[in-house]
Parts: structure tokens; sequence; C-alpha cells
């Protein structure tokens, strides 16, 4: 169905390779599952499969590349569109349309279909993604899962033998990830479409997939059977490393497959603990009292109220739009409350404003791009150690203890998306802040990314005497993964409220949607990360 | 209420129409008075709908500026005096304009009919864009305009976007203790801003090229709209209204 021959690509004014000589053939009704670290080309590779590149990006492109028998060379975008949909990375930005129903139908307007076999297929894709009770709703009004159902939806009403998805579930809670991911394995399965998915989280992924892409830093790639790739493979997922812990030969792709070959050894791990270090727990620095929020009339947080200490790493779980960031963003006073009181530090956070604020409370939003507007990592720096009246240098000195720094010329939108989070996390550590705020600090970052940011969170928490450390720690986050990680405890919010809040094992290990692989694959025993069930057998045999 | 959009807009054209013409104070508020009900019932809570209660603020806004200058400045007019204001006596080079002073029966008649005639043109206007969604209107545009109503559709859902944009930058300014109002965090605000829209552009554009946008020739509608026979009826009543009492 798809086919690249010898296909090397270069971006104009960038020394690298994103691709290199690649050469693959996929079949019609395969899922392939492209992976890569950050910046790796997995986009780039999605997208020259419907010619977007280079015809719309730039790019000096050799090679041959062929979909369902036409080349790419000469055909352009929308002269594809008929064979292959594409859902880029952020689906509501690509929505044209206000409701549904005309979102969908955009593309066969275009094509110039006769309204009566529009109204058809439209009507046939609306019952293939279940969207038919949404139809008249107003797109924005959607949550994430269903925007993204919305956004595959309008890309098969054209009937296409391929579809390109670009990270699908990376904004998505793990039920919607899981909603979304289950229609594309049927339409893979029913229609014999033809997938190509590039996503940062395995563990979402690849039981569905057939074959893994796995494109290396210098441009070249493998590609080869999903259990064979991994095995091998820098970036797996936890279920993978774990059966490599567990000392398995075969990799398991599901938690049912490795549950079926782990029956003996799990009994092994009975008579083990995780050893835990215990936190060390200091102040109350973020207090809300009985918090009750409205938005729009409707109302966003009822009767809410928590404490976070200085120390303590917590997570704040739960669906899309279960009130999340609205919790957040009470620490920095930018919630309308209707009801209760909310305490940084002794201070309301809304009568707090530039450095009284920034000192006690450091917030990286969901965009970290937000918090930066200079022209180049240096200027980022200087200006933070204006902002925060503190010797020049100091927020380049933390960036660079954060992370290898990068050059510091070039412009912040060109950072990777790791580098950009370090970036925000220095400028704003640098004005000592006690409790320090992320939301969906995740997004986009592949696991050594992750595991980067995982390192610094527990060091920022962990009480050495220095002043930079033994911060509060308040984390949102869809990934169940990180927080298993990372968090001493997590708050799970539903619908406004406080649904339940404990240690991270007692709440994780509770939850069947929201727990991580390796609690999927050895419950009823409560382990939540790879690095304990290693660390407990390790001190078993010593 | 699903009727054709230019059904609405035509039946809002001629009673503005018999407005202006009949220069009657009472017919006005009575066709804004039915005007407003008919909306008010359909109870639709789209954001078109919602304009519609921008239309009535707008409307008491104007009552209220009109009606108070009307009897505030003026020619000296007959009738039986209501109560007397302050008078500003005038250079006598302004002969006949008077601020202020007696007001009369027939001055606060005169001023309150003006009014009525302005609002309920207001109100028709209103109405119609309440009664009919500015995206189905574009659906009547003939083919040739496609294009021109595909770039104003995407416009229009493109405006808030960048109205949430703007807040959230702005936030995010908080975030790093800058000092608002100040030109410096003005530009602050708006390279993001201009980042994120162009971005946001590319990706549209991309979003659409990849959907087959621009290549075809013919075009067509989704749900083309019908003029049905209750459309025919909705016109020609309101046509009979306007003879009957032209």
């Amino acid at each position: 169905m798809i086919s690249f021959r010898n296909v090397s690509l270069i971006y104009p004014n960038s020394l690298r390779t994103v691709l290199d000589g690649l050469s693959i053939e996929v079949n019609e009704g395969e899922m392939v599952l492209v992976i890569g670290h950050t910046g790796s080309g997995k986009s780039s590779l999605i997208k020259l499969v419907n010619g977007l590149v280079p015809h719309h990006t730039g790019g000096i492109l050799s090679g041959e590349i062929e979909v369902a028998g036409r080349s790419t060379r000469s055909l352009k975008p929308g002269q594809l569109s008929d064979v292959v949909g594409i859902v880029g990375q952020s689906p509501a930005h690509g929505f044209v349309a206000d409701i549904v129903e005309d979102e969908i139908a955009f593309g066969l307007e275009a094509h110039g279909v006769a309204p009566e076999v529009m109204r058809k297929r439209v009507e046939e894709v609306l019952d293939l993604l279940s969207l038919t009770e949404l139809r008249d709703r107003s797109i924005s009004s959607l949550s994430g899962g269903e925007q993204q159902r919305v956004a595959i939806g309008a890309a098969l009403v054209l009937n296409p033998k391929v579809l390109l998805l670009d990270e699908p579930t990376s904004a998505l809670d793990p039920i919607a990830a899981e909603e979304v991911l289950a229609i594309v394995y049927r339409l893979v399965h029913d229609l014999g479409l033809t997938v190509i998915i590039a996503e940062h989280r395995l563990e979402r992924v690849i039981q569905f997939a057939d074959r893994v892409l796995l494109i290396n830093e210098d441009g070249s790639a493998e590609i080869g059977d999903t259990a064979t790739m991994l095995a091998s493979s820098p970036i797996a997922p936890p279920l993978v490393n774990l059966a490599k812990v567990l000392g398995q030969e075969k990799i398991s792709l599901s938690v049912r497959e490795l549950r079926r070959n782990t029956e003996e050894l799990r009994n092994v791990l009975t008579n083990l603990q995780p050893k835990i270090a215990p936190a060390n727990i200091g102040s109350a620095i973020f207090t809300l009292d009985n918090v009750s929020a409205t938005y729009d009339e409707k109302s966003v947080l009822t009767n809410v109220s928590l404490a976070i200490h200085s120390g303590e790493v917590v997570a704040l779980m739960g669906r899309n739009g279960a009130g999340k960031s609205t919790l957040l963003k009470c620490a920095v006073g930018l919630t309308p409350i209707t009801r209760g009181e909310v305490q940084v530090c002794g201070r309301d956070p809304r009568e707090l404003k530039g450095k009284d604020l920034i000192s006690r409370v450091g917030y990286i939003p969901q965009e970290p791009d937000d918090l930066l507007y200079n022209q180049s990592v240096a200027d980022e720096c200087r200006q933070a150690d204006l902002d925060n009246n503190v010797a020049a240098g100091t927020t380049l000195n933390i960036f660079k203890s954060l992370m290898t720094l990068p050059s510091l010329s070039i412009h912040p939108r060109d950072l990777s998306e790791g580098q950009r989070l370090g970036l925000a996390l220095s400028i704003v550590l640098a004005a000592q802040p006690q409790l320090l705020i992320l939301d969906e600090p995740t997004r986009g970052l592949d696991y050594e990314a992750k595991r980067e940011l995982i390192r610094i969170v527990r060091s920022l928490a962990r009480d050495d005497g220095s002043q930079q450390r033994h911060c509060g720690i308040f984390i949102a986050s869809h990934d169940v993964e990180l927080v298993a990680e990372i968090a001493d405890r997590v708050i799970f919010l539903a619908d406004g409220e406080i649904l339940s809040q404990g240690s991270t094992r007692d709440v994780l290990t509770s939850s069947p949607a929201f727990a991580p692989q390796v609690t999927k694959a050895l419950s009823p025993q409560p382990w939540l990360t790879v690095g304990e069930v290693e660390a407990a057998l390790e001190g078993r045999n010593v | 209420m699903k009727r054709h959009p230019l059904a609405w807009w035509g039946c809002c054209a001629l009673l503005a129409i018999f407005v202006l013409h009949s220069d009657s104070a009472i017919y006005a508020t009575v066709i804004s008075l039915a005007l407003a009900v008919l909306v008010l019932l359909s109870r639709e809570s789209s954001y078109w709908y919602r304009s519609f209660a921008f239309t009535l603020r707008i409307a008491v806004l104007l009552f209220l500026i009109r009606m108070s200058v009307g009897i505030v400045i003026g020619v000296p007019m007959p009738g039986r005096t209501l109560f007397r204001l302050p008078e500003i006596h005038l250079p006598s080079w302004l002969v006949g304009i008077r601020l202020g002073g007696e007001v009369t029966s027939q001055r606060l008649l005169t001023t309150f009919h003006e009014c009525a005639i302005l609002i309920s043109l207001v109100l028709i206007f209103g109405a119609a864009n309440a009664l009919v969604s500015p995206r189905s209107l574009m659906k009547t545009f003939p083919r040739a305009l496609y294009n021109v109503s595909t770039t104003i559709l995407v416009a229009t859902s493109t405006l808030p976007q960048l109205a949430r944009s703007f807040s959230r930058i702005k936030r995010a300014q908080r975030l790093r203790g800058q000092s608002h109002s100040t030109i410096t965090s003005w530009r602050k605000v708006s390279v993001p801003l201009l980042e994120e829209s162009l971005e946001r552009a590319l990706d549209l554009a991309t979003a659409m090229e990849a959907r087959g946008y621009g290549y075809m020739k013919n075009v067509s509608h989704y749900r083309p709209l019908m003029w049905r026979i209750h459309d025919s009826i909705l016109l020609s009543s309101a046509l009979a209204v306007v003879v009957v009492f032209w």
C-alpha cells in the first residue's frame, strides 16, 4: 500500500539528516507504529506519506514514495486526499467548521460529492465512530477524546485506504485514549485500513501494532515485528522493561500475555515488599479550605479541601475536564473562587503580584511556551534574572544543573519539548518558589525526557539544606506511569470534586483504568514501577 | 426554527421597509414586540441566538440616549407643558434651538415616535441575525463564492480562538511576575500571540489541504438548503401584513 524506496530527507538550514536511505513496504490492513526520540522525524515520516512534506513544509527529498500506486513526488497532498487521511498532533487546530456534522462533511464538500451521497457518507462515519449523538454539538464543547474522534471521522469520510495518526493520545486521559485506539484498531480489522501511527506513550499502543518502525537519531531506521523491535529498542514501555527485569526471554506486548507467561514467577514476588524511602515532609504550604468555583454558571470545583506540604510530590489525576487545571490555577489566584479559602505560604494568592507571587509559587502551564517570549535562550535567562532580582547568570546556572545546555543563541521555539520544559522550569526556579506546580508536564516528552523530569522533580523535593530544595510539588497529569514513578500522594478529581486521595500505591492500585502497567501485570500485588520490582529482586539476591 | 435563511431575511427586510414607510410608532412597537417574542420562543442556545440578548441591550441603550437627547435638545414645540428643565441660553445666531426649558407633551410624543422607529429597525435586524446563523446564511451564497464563504467561515471560528490565546498568554505573564500595562509588556504579549496565530494559520492550511480543499473545480454543499412551502408561507404572510397596512 505504501512503499518508501531509498528515501532521504533534509530540511533546509539544518545540518541533521532527518531520514537517511529509508526503504520500507507497508501492506494493506497493517498497523505500523513509528517510534523514536522527540525530534527524530516521526512527524516528518508521517507527513511524507501524503506529501505534506516536502510540498507544504519545504525540505529536500530524494528517493521515491508511492501510496496506492501513486507517487507523492508530483502529486500535492490535496490530490492524495482520497487515498490518505491524516490526523495531526493537535486536531483542535485543524478544525474548519464549528459543528461536528459540518466538520465531517467538509472534505466531501471540497471534493464536490453529490449531496445525497454526502448525507450517506457522513451518516456512516458518524456511526462508525459513535458520534451520532454529538452530531449537532459545537466542536469546542467536546472533550479531548471526542474531538480526536471527530478529527478521525473527518479524515475517514473520503474513504481513504491509509490513515495517518500523529500522537493521537498525547493529550488524552487513559480512558479517552483507550476509546480512540480501540476504534482505530476496529477500523484496521473491519475495513482493512492501513494505519501509520506515531506515539510516545508506547504503553498505550504496542498491543495494537503489527510492526514497529524505529527512527534513530542519525536518520537511519529499522522496521520489524513489534516484539523483536522492542526487545532491542532503547525506547520501551514499562511492560517490556518489566519482562526484562523478570528475566523473560520473550517480550510480552499486553498485560494478558505477561500474566500468562509469569504465573509462577509472580509467586516469588509475593514474599517481597516494595521498598520506599519515606518522604521528608515539612509544613503545609498550599491549602484549600472548602473551595468552590464556578465558571460560566457551571460549577467547576465543589467543596475542595486539600493541603500540600513542602518536600512532598502530589499528583492530581482525573479525566479531561475534571477541573484539574482550575484547581491548580487557584494557587496563582487565577480561578474565580465563589466560596472557601486558598492560602499559599499563609497568603491569599489573589492578593499577590509580581515578585511576591513568583517567590512563593512557580507555575508551569500546560504550554510551557506561554512563559517564553524572548528571541533566544540567553535572552530568556537574562530576563528571568532581571524579573527575579537575582545575580546575572543564576537562571542559566539552574538550567545547566537541570540538563545539558542547548545552544544559547537559538530561539526557544526551536528547542525540543523537553528542553523547553527545562528552560521554563529554570526561569520559574530562579525565583526560588516554595511551591512548584506543573500542569501536564509530559505532553510530547519521550521516555528519556520523562526520566530526566522525574530526576529533577525528585531532587527538588528532597531536603539537603540548600535553598533551592525541599519544594512542595503539585503535578496534574494523565500519565499514570509518570505519577507512579514520581508521586508520594495522589488526589483524584472527578467533576470538580475530590473523589479519593491517599498514597500513590493505594489510589493507583485500586483504580483499574488509572493503574500503571506494572500494577496491572502483577496485581493483586501492589507494585507500581519496574524500578521497585528490580530493586526488590536485587535486594533478595544479595 | 428550521426555515430557509433567505425566508427570514426577506421577511425581516419587508417588515423594516414597512416600518420606515408607515412611520407609525404603534406599528413599529407591535412588530418589534412580535419579533422579540418569536426569537425568545425559538429558544436556540447557540451563540447567534445569544446575540439577541446583546441586541436588546443595545436597543435599551439607544432608547435611553435618544429619549434624553430629545428631551434636552430641540426646537420649541407646542402642547401642554409637562415639566420645566433649567434652560441654557444660546447665542442669538442659533435661532430656534434650545437646551433644556419647557418639556411639552408634543415634544415627548415626537421623541418617542422617532425612538420607536429607530429601535424597531435595530430589533428587526437583531432578530434576523438571531433567527438565522450566519453560517447557514453563507450557505445560500452562490457556488462561485464558495471560497469567500469558506474564508469567512474560518475567520469566524478563529477569532474566539485568538481571544482565548490572548488571555492565556496574558495569564502566563503574571506567572513570570511581570507588571502590567506597559509598552514592553504589550510587546511581550503580541510577539507570542503573533507567533501562535501564524502557527495556527499554518496548521489550519495544512489540515484543509490534506482534506483536498481547493483542488476540485466543483464543490457541493452538505445539506443544501431547500425552499419549502413553510418558507413561502412565512414570506407571503409578511408581505400580506405590509400590503394590508400600507
